[in-house]
């Protein structure tokens, strides 16, 4: 069971998955849970700093997360990445493809540029 | 002070990083044992100190000492004795010391932290401290854990009033005089990194086990780079070594032996290997990957990844012989469609009467492009996942996914340990006997430390070994284990982890 915090300011829904693994075993939560709160809010910021450690469906939700948010013309930025998972975004490029902050301060000041 | 009269040398292997995040191997593998360039750190100073001219070695550790004992064995290959002491931890070290130093005269004390290439131009005292000649080339050379000519009697004033952790500073106290050396920091990953550049511009005497093809190009026997991967000096490839399409390796790149790199990979400042497989399009700067497990520099951080498809990508090259097998590989699948065609149809109906029942499970193939960064979709029944098991991993992945399996993805069938947690419950003894079994999963080789000289066991990847093993025997071998497993024992790893150890336990009669 995934739980999942949301804080929404003013223009970004801020959430945070509370689970230290985000894999095959809990990624269909994942995206369950997420499809429900990203919808009609363009912009997202995902926290994940509770988040450990990724494997490829993991990686694959988050561009899942991506495709859904660009395709309502919004953007999605990541903050408060553990070493680990960025190391792992970084192998496979996708750090290329993901806004990434050290936290989420940093990110909602992104936004406010 | 009387000047050098035997050629003994005490060799401390250990680094002050090991247990830490600046090792950048798994944590049962000290510094000392960390591949650089084809050989260890342990090994390399063995070899400097006979070049000196040391004949006998006396090695003292406390990190895995059957590992060290059986690199370096009696020391006849690097032409001197050498004997193996072990000891509880580092705290030890100093107060063994007085107890080993022999009593003839001065002798060297050397660590694996460094790697020094001292010259015997004179007869040397003892209390001399060898000190770099090419600073530049010590990451740290304030800190450097330097090698030293001391005594029986100054090493009973290390053990009394030092720690081993404080080497630099007590062997500057103990030691009066000074003769420069050219000396190499390997204390941790970063310096590992380091030394391997300054290695390979052959700005550090010693000897690479490699041909130089082009200025800075090392390569041993047996190594395979496709014509349009891009090599950038320097760069060392240990034997057996495969580099695919499109790659950019380079520079200050080493890659040990027997690892493969998949197609248009990215790779710079790094180590990586031996017995590694890494995946298409990776992108991999400033690490040591050693299987599957990337420590990184910059982030001063390790991670193990056992995912197969980031991993491994294995793209057999096409031949007759494959395209039967594959054939034969698709007939054993549809055979097993056959056989579950019963359960498959009502499960299929009730799938699309049910929403709730089917849910798809993204698993990423990395690439470059934006957006189009390609997932394989694989459907999920029963919120099964390729980690369940038994029934639940037969209805509920394999089945929905048939249609891969038809397509050759054997990978998604498995009847053996998915996670470190589900190994770390087989007994010893079972784990062993998994580790010799072609078809195994990538933790089992990782943890046990194959035979570096057995090429099949030491293979470490899942899908490089389904890629490889084309065997009609292996298929059948494979998809009959499977459903022995799924339908004879619900829990087949732990079945046969008891049936191991009762065996063990009780061997049958002849």
């Amino acid at each position: 069971m995934i739980e999942l915090s949301q804080v929404l300011h003013e223009h970004v829904n801020e959430l945070t998955p509370k689970v230290k693994s985000l894999d095959a075993s809990n990624v269909s939560a994942f995206k369950d849970l997420m499809r429900e709160r990203v919808k009609d809010k363009p912009s997202l910021l995902l926290n994940l700093e509770h988040v450990e450690f990724l494997d490829s469906s993991g990686l694959g939700a988050l561009i899942w997360l991506l495709r859904e948010i660009e395709s309502q013309a919004g953007q999605v930025k990541l903050c408060s990445l553990q070493k680990p998972v960025l190391m792992l975004l970084e192998v496979v490029r996708m750090h290329r493809v993901f806004d990434i902050y050290s936290d989420p301060q940093q990110a909602m000041t992104s936004w406010a540029k | 002070m009387p000047p050098a009269q035997s050629q003994s040398a005490v060799l401390i292997a250990g680094s002050a990083a090991d247990d830490s995040a600046r090792s950048p191997q798994p944590e049962e593998t000290p510094l000392h044992l960390t591949p650089l360039l084809g050989k260890t750190p342990l090994v390399f100073a063995v070899q400097a100190l006979v070049e000196l001219g040391v004949k006998r070695i006396v090695c003292l550790g406390w990190d895995e000492p059957e590992r060290c004992q059986a690199q370096l064995q009696s020391g006849q290959q690097w032409g001197c004795d050498i004997e193996w002491h072990s000891i509880a931890g580092p705290e030890h070290a100093f107060q063994r010391l007085a107890d080993l130093a022999p009593d003839d005269g001065p002798f060297v004390l050397a660590t694996t932290c460094t790697l020094m290439r001292p010259e015997l131009s004179k007869a040397m005292a003892a209390g001399t401290l060898f000190e770099p000649a090419m600073p530049a080339l010590a990451t740290d050379h304030k800190a450097l854990w330097n090698w030293a000519w001391l005594d029986r009697g100054l090493c009973r004033v290390l053990g009394d009033q030092h720690q081993w952790r404080d080497w630099p500073t007590a062997l500057a106290s103990v030691c009066t005089e000074s003769q420069s050396a050219p000396a190499l920091s390997l204390m941790d990953g970063s310096a590992i990194l380091a030394a391997i550049a300054v290695l390979l511009k052959r700005e550090f005497p010693v000897v690479l086990d490699a041909s130089e093809v082009e200025p800075g190009i090392f390569l041993s026997r047996n190594v395979v780079i496709h014509p349009t991967a891009e090599i950038q000096a320097p760069f060392y490839a240990g034997p057996d070594v495969e580099i695919e399409k499109y790659c950019r390796i380079g520079p200050a790149v080493a890659i040990s032996k027997r690892t493969h790199i998949g197609q248009r990979c990215q790779i710079t400042h790094t180590q990586i290997g031996p017995d590694s497989w890494i995946g298409e399009s990776l992108d991999i700067h400033e690490s040591v990957v050693f299987r599957g497990i990337i420590w990184s520099s910059k982030h001063q951080a390790r991670m193990t990844i056992f995912d197969a498809v980031i991993l491994s990508q294995g793209v057999a090259p096409w031949k007759w012989s494959t395209a039967m097998a594959s054939l034969l590989e698709r007939s054993l699948a549809l055979l097993l469609w056959l056989l579950m065609l019963p359960v498959w149809v009502p499960m299929t109906l009730w799938s699309w009467g049910s929403a709730s029942l089917r849910k798809p499970l993204d698993l990423v193939q990395p690439d470059i492009s934006h957006m189009a960064i390609p997932t394989v979709t694989y459907t999920s029944w029963l919120n099964a996942h390729p980690g369940t098991r038994g029934w639940q991993h037969l209805v509920g992945f394999v089945l929905p996914n048939l249609g891969g399996v038809l397509a050759g993805r054997w990978f998604l069938l498995g009847a053996r340990p998915r996670s470190l947690e589900e190994w770390s419950l087989l007994p010893a003894s079972h784990q062993r006997w998994l580790a010799t079994k072609p078809s195994g999963l990538i933790q089992e080789e990782w943890l046990l430390n194959i035979q570096k000289t057995d090429a099949l066991q030491s293979m470490v990847i899942e899908r490089y070994q389904e890629v490889r093993a084309h065997s009609v025997i292996y298929k059948l071998g494979l998809l009959w284990r499977y459903l022995r497993a799924c339908l004879l024992q619900p829990r087949p790893v732990m079945n046969q982890a008891r049936k191991t150890l009762n065996d063990r336990v009780e061997p049958s009669p002849p």
